[in-house]
């Protein structure tokens, strides 16, 4: 078996050698290399594959923003993690947008290996190095053209929080790159259950516009073709209306994760759309694949990689996967499975997928749904409504 | 460490879970009646609760609808109920549990229920 392999950056001798000591355990399973510049990891990265690169923030010369930044752009497979001891939050959200995971100085060594280890495992056993190079090339997920006046809404002076919570559970972009930063420790300890509301409440209003300013949680979209624009607002439609009805389908406990997976739901399809007409980039809207790899894949390697809760990742995974629940509960990948079933019975049905009658009836038979006074197709119907509501935003 | 408060009145059932979840790695305290743990839920603020349904005085059902009272994010709640309250099941569900395990159960499927929920459900390696 090859060794995994990690390289290293930090200009002070001193946090280099620690970090040689602290993962001297691991010598057997990576190889490791430790350089103070980053113009000389990127000599190393152009030389050789890595899997991982580590890097300071604050270094003379090369920073961490545009080491990290680089890479991005020219070795998208390799995953970035920034382990930095300055956290100042305009600079922080710099960085955070260009590295795929984040530590504060002094981290322990169990912390770092963890997160490593994490990295190295892919998630799409079909297309594993394919998959990671679309989805680590990734840095923002595209707004649709009518959603933009929300973001600038967010970003005016007197946006309240109210607003930037309501602005941040209906945006793909913003609630996924609000989890990945809440979900790090960059940000203080880490959230129970990471609902958006409280990400935001914690956060605080200057914060999130700081990372919806960031200019790079919103793409441009005026080049998207017409046709492409369509299938995207389709899947962005599915996408609010499962997220508003799952809040009645899953448990009080599952509802954050629940609401976050199903909004997150296609988000490999809004990638891999947005990337059409990318220079390179082969997208297959029948066989929904992109290079060859479905678009389902490219979405859980990013939430993956991002370092999202599991249990939004895998509901993510097993979005168009039959579930049968246990009487124990339906857990969180059901919760979604059942609103996303539920949701194709109306106007918001995504295109891309079909319905399935009888696996949803017998999902609708479990106890746990059964209790509830809910008229199911009812309120499949208002959170179509609502869904479609909030996509005409800003269009009038 | 993830933080667990078994609720039951019953001394044998709450040295059984506390014995096999203190074992998995987790720490755990008791509360032996519903006042009991609706003060322990606000004190520690636990990371799970696993709830008995019958007990004197406030009852799990009563215990329950105390906590998803509070505002904040909500715990993860699995009650567990003797099989001859039959509408327990329902009305669990209905008053805002996460999971559900009727009476006899094995400690095993306590843990597993557990493990999953707190350690991430499935592994991002098992997809």
């Amino acid at each position: 078996m090859t060794k995994a392999r990690a390289l290293f950056v930090d200009d002070e001798p001193r946090i280099l050698d620690g970090l040689r000591r602290s993962l001297r355990g691991k010598r057997g399973e990576w190889e490791m290399t430790f350089v103070s510049e980053g113009v000389e990891a990127l000599k190393l990265l152009a030389e050789s594959p890595y899997d991982v690169v580590v890097s300071d923030m604050r270094m003379p010369g090369m920073d961490g923003a545009e080491l990290l930044t680089n890479v991005s752009q020219r070795h998208p497979e390799v995953a970035r993690v920034v382990l930095s001891g300055h956290i100042e939050p305009e600079a922080a959200i710099q960085v955070a947008v260009a590295g795929h995971r984040f530590l504060t100085k002094p981290s322990d060594a169990e912390s770092l290996i963890a997160v490593i280890e994490q990295l190295l495992i892919k998630t799409s056993s079909a297309h594993q190095s394919e998959a990671r190079r679309i989805a680590g090339g990734v840095r923002a997920i595209p707004t649709l053209p009518e959603h933009t006046d929300g973001i600038v809404g967010l970003l005016a002076p007197e946006a309240n929080l109210s607003y930037a919570v309501q602005t941040a559970m209906h945006d793909v972009g913003l609630t996924a790159k609000l989890l990945q930063l809440s979900n790090s420790r960059f940000f203080g300890s880490r959230p129970r259950n990471s609902s958006v509301e409280s990400i935001v409440n914690a956060m605080g209003v200057p914060m999130v516009q700081a990372v919806a300013g960031a200019g790079h949680v919103l793409r441009p979209t005026a080049a998207w073709d017409p046709a492409i624009e369509q299938h995207l607002r389709a899947a962005w439609r599915h996408a609010v209306a499962t997220a508003c009805l799952v809040d009645f389908v899953a448990s009080p406990a599952n509802r954050p994760h629940a609401q976050a997976a199903a909004l997150l739901q296609d988000v490999g399809r809004l990638v891999c759309l947005a990337a059409v007409g990318d220079t390179g980039s082969a997208v297959d809207l029948g066989a929904e694949t992109r290079d060859g790899v479905p678009f389902r894949d490219v979405g859980v390697e990013l939430l993956h990689l991002w370092g999202l809760p599991p249990p939004i990742v895998t509901a993510v995974a097993q979005r168009d996967v039959a579930q049968s629940p246990g009487l124990s509960g339906l857990g969180v990948a059901a919760a979604v499975r059942t609103a996303h079933l539920l949701i194709q019975e109306t106007e918001s049905a995504s295109p891309a997928a079909g319905t399935h009658a009888e696996e949803l009836a017998q999902l609708l038979s479990h106890p746990q749904l059964k209790a509830q006074d809910v008229d199911w197709r009812r309120a499949a119907d208002e959170a179509s409504r609502q869904a479609g509501l909030w996509n005409s935003h800003g269009r009038q | 460490m993830a933080h667990i408060l078994v609720v039951d009145d019953d001394p044998a059932i709450r040295q059984l879970l506390t014995d096999v979840l203190e074992m998995d790695g987790y720490e755990v305290s008791v509360a032996v009646d519903g006042l009991a743990a609706v003060r322990a839920v606000e004190a520690i603020n636990p990371d799970f609760v696993i709830l008995d349904v019958m007990m004197p005085g406030l009852d799990g059902f009563g215990v329950l609808s105390t906590i998803r009272a509070q505002p904040g994010e909500p715990v993860p709640v699995l009650m567990l109920t003797a099989a001859a309250e039959s509408d327990a099941n329902a009305r669990a569900w209905a008053g805002g549990v996460d999971y559900y395990l009727a009476k006899p159960f094995t400690a095993d499927a306590v843990l597993d229920l557990i493990d999953g929920v707190l350690a991430g459900q499935v592994s991002v390696a098992d997809l």
